[in-house]
């Protein structure tokens, strides 16, 4: 004969579908929450080591209506430039440590799709930002016209891409990162100077003036030993002109912000579910006990002690938890992983998914605690199953 | 197996009465021998049933001792006195009694799945058969009638072979046949040796009995068969 | 305990209409493709979309003869079907028709998944059916 256990379970298939869809609704909660939480926190992580510098200096124009912020934390293409000498001047201030400039352009929409992407090119004899993200995929040098697509770029390595006119091979693809680098093509500054060239040679760049080899975008700078970056910030915004300079660590502070009220709404969402999900699995249980009162009755009239009705109850609501909080996990990486893209364009937040590993941890680490949760709901029953005043039962019926 | 009471008695508090406390089953001393039926009538209250649940060793008496062989049924622990239970007494409790998730046959055979015994399929078989349900042997407790149901309980009781047999009301849904066979059953039963006590409110049941008791406001006394 | 195979056979092939409508009703109204350009043009995914729900659409008809045919032998035909169709399905997006070039286009975040999901549900609960239906012939 089956498990008893088994055979009750499937005997009320309606209670049985209803605990194993609570269970089920716990473990998909604490999953879901958890893997976007860590998802959240892991953005945050990877667009702090994204933006790589202590400070960032750009041209001042390139502050009106959060064109730059916008730029760097929420993915918006766009460019500024600055003349060369400017940057000299911020380069010669005391307390720079190392230091790279980048060159910014935007391709197109005619290219594909609706969405033009960002292009940034970078120098690679002095870069320290971007260079540290491309050698993890690449290790070659970057030629001429060679670019580096970020991963959500829908194009594969040795595709050709062209920009104003200017036909580029795709060396290697990034790692995803979370942030505006997944939507970005890098190449290195004569690549981008010469992109530049194209784009003013037939009036589509905004900038018509300027001159690609003496202007440059954006510096990126470490404050040199002993100088603050703060202080090093407030020395370039007093003494030069027409520039701006940004503390990385405050750009990113309202995304931070932002993420932190994210986080704790879910741990709220998980904590409300949790306790609601107990508070009716353990009703359920205490009722489907009551309601059985009789049958365990005969159960120790034949024989079977005490421990082994509780054992009975407690076998059902693990069978049931096990059962139903798997498939709660299956259908919470069921949503989660595949439509993972969906939810970081919904949330307009830095996302980036745990490793294999972190998600296998995640999961079972929900399905236990869910188990554990059933069990705890179904202690009581249990409890009082055990304890049931066999006599009396019996007597009631007449 | 013997089964003797000495000066058993139990009291039951009762809080929504003024007097709080009263007693259900006065002192009594009793022996079920084997190869007995034993037959218990009564009106209804006087405290047939809590007699039977504690001889069954399921209700602890306020007071006296009853042992099998020897052996202190309520000095044992739980779990020791749930497999001697299992292996030596089988209960026909009042009332319908089924596991509703278990078909006929895996209820009668229900004795042996707590302590991983091999159910005896042959027993079951041949008790399904003898009381007129082996054709039902599939079918689910909802799908049967109150008879039914009952034989279905005696033949779970009697499925171990076991020594004690303790019937409460064994024909209360039975008609007059199948009340017949029942206690054919229960007679024959306690021919082979076992020891036998029937709670009963049918008259007929008196031709039937080795040892005829009548109880009356909790107090035992026998009648001559 | 046929009572319970063909339980089993109605839930199954109720599920597999349920996915084909899915497929071929969300490709249109629930989880398309993005949006036509400023200039009315489309982009490439929307002729992966066209396609998901022209497979949808030919899946959700062998699920209804999978239940209007009584014939088991046909029925076990049309349910192995669904594997081809359901794996044809979940390839379209990008692999056989190129999606949109950011990943984070709805082509590709909502679409893609959504259609490798239903197609290869309805494969497995196809070929689930196939199997229950010859385990039946053997009994």
């Amino acid at each position: 004969m089956k498990s008893l256990a088994v055979k009750n379970l499937k005997g009320r298939s309606v209670r049985t579908a209803v605990l194993m869809t609570l269970a089920a609704l716990l473990s998909f909660t604490v999953l879901g929450g958890t893997l976007v939480v860590r998802s959240l926190d892991k953005g945050l992580v990877s667009l702090k080591a994204r933006l790589g510098a202590d400070v960032m200096v750009v041209p001042k124009e390139a502050t009106m209506k959060k064109k730059f912020e916008d730029m760097i934390l929420q993915g918006t293409t766009g460019y500024f430039y600055m003349d060369m000498s400017r940057a000299e001047e911020v380069m010669e201030r005391e307390g720079v440590g190392q230091v790279s400039p980048q060159f910014f352009l935007a391709s197109t929409s005619s290219s594909c799709c609706s969405i033009p992407v960002q292009l940034i090119g970078f120098e690679p004899e002095t870069d320290f930002t971007v260079s540290p993200w491309i050698k993890r995929t690449y290790g070659g040098q970057l030629g001429f016209c060679d670019i580096v697509a970020g991963s959500d770029l829908n194009v594969f390595v040795g595709d050709k891409l062209s920009f104003y006119g200017v036909e580029c091979t795709v060396a290697a693809k990034l790692e995803k990162t979370g942030t505006s680098y997944d939507t970005t093509v890098f190449a290195s500054g004569e690549t981008v100077k010469e992109l530049i060239r194209s784009s003013l040679e037939k009036g589509m760049n905004d900038f018509a003036d300027i001159d690609p080899e003496r202007s440059v975008s954006c510096l990126m700078i470490n404050a040199a030993d002993g100088t603050s970056p703060e202080e090093l910030v407030n020395d370039i915004n007093i003494h030069v002109k027409k520039v701006k300079a940004y503390k990385t660590g405050d750009m990113i502070k309202g995304i931070s912000d932002s993420l932190g009220g994210v986080s704790r709404m879910i741990g709220l969402l998980i904590a409300a579910v949790w306790v609601l999900g107990i508070v009716i699995l353990s009703l359920a249980f205490t009722m489907s006990v009551n309601e059985r009162r009789k049958e365990f009755a005969v159960l120790r009239v034949i024989g079977a002690s005490r421990g082994s009705l509780a054992g009975l109850v407690l076998k059902e609501a693990l069978l049931t938890c096990t059962l139903g909080s798997l498939a709660g996990a299956a259908l919470g990486l069921l949503v989660l992983l595949p439509f993972n893209g969906f939810i970081e364009e919904t949330l307009a937040l830095p996302f980036l998914l745990p490793g294999v590993g972190s998600i296998a941890g995640f999961t079972a680490g929900a399905v236990i605690l869910s188990v554990l949760s059933g069990a705890a709901a179904a202690a009581i029953s249990a409890l009082r199953v055990s304890r049931i005043d066999t006599g009396l039962i019996l007597r009631g019926d007449n | 197996m013997e089964l003797r009471a000495e000066k058993i008695y139990r009291d039951f508090i009762r809080e929504s009465r003024s007097t709080n406390r009263f007693t259900a089953v006065k002192e009594t001393s009793m022996l079920l021998a084997p190869g007995k039926l034993t037959v218990l009538m009564g009106r209804s209250g006087s405290g047939k049933t809590t007699l039977l649940n504690m001889l069954s060793g399921l209700l602890c008496p306020t007071g006296g001792s009853i042992t099998a062989d020897g052996q202190d049924l309520y000095a044992m622990s739980d779990k020791e006195l749930s497999r001697f239970r299992n292996l030596h007494m089988g209960v026909i409790p009042q009332g319908q009694t089924a596991v509703h998730s278990l078909d006929v046959r895996e209820n009668i055979l229900l004795p042996f799945t707590f302590y991983g015994d091999v159910p005896d399929e042959k027993q079951a078989q041949e008790l399904m058969e003898r009381l007129d349900i082996a054709h039902l042997a599939a079918a689910m407790p909802s799908e049967l009638s109150g008879g039914e149901l009952r034989r279905m309980a005696i033949a779970r009781a009697l499925v171990r072979r076991p020594e004690l047999i303790f019937a409460d009301e064994p024909t209360g849904d039975l008609d007059d046949e199948n009340t017949a066979e029942v206690f054919r059953v229960l007679k024959e039963y306690a021919a082979e040796g076992g020891s036998v006590l029937t709670v009963t409110h049918e008259n007929d049941a008196k031709s039937y009995a080795d040892v005829l008791l009548t109880m009356s406001a909790g107090t035992v006394s026998q009648e001559i068969v | 305990m046929n009572d319970k195979k063909n339980v089993k056979e109605t839930v199954l092939a109720a599920a597999i209409l349920i996915c084909s409508i899915c497929l071929c009703a969300g490709a249109k109204l629930v989880f398309h493709a993005c949006g036509p350009k400023e200039d009315g043009s489309y982009m490439a995914c929307h002729w992966a979309e066209q396609a998901i729900f022209g497979i949808g659409c030919a899946m959700t008809a062998i699920s209804v003869f999978l239940i209007a045919v009584r014939n088991r032998g046909m029925k076990r035909g049309l349910a192995l079907s669904l594997l081809p169709c359901g794996a044809v399905c979940a390839l379209i997006p990008n692999i056989l028709i190129k999606l949109c070039m950011m990943t984070e286009m709805r082509c590709h975040t909502v679409m893609r998944p959504a259609a490798v999901i239903f197609g290869l549900i309805t494969a497995v609960l196809g070929t689930v059916y196939a199997v229950i239906c010859k385990e039946e012939k053997k009994d």
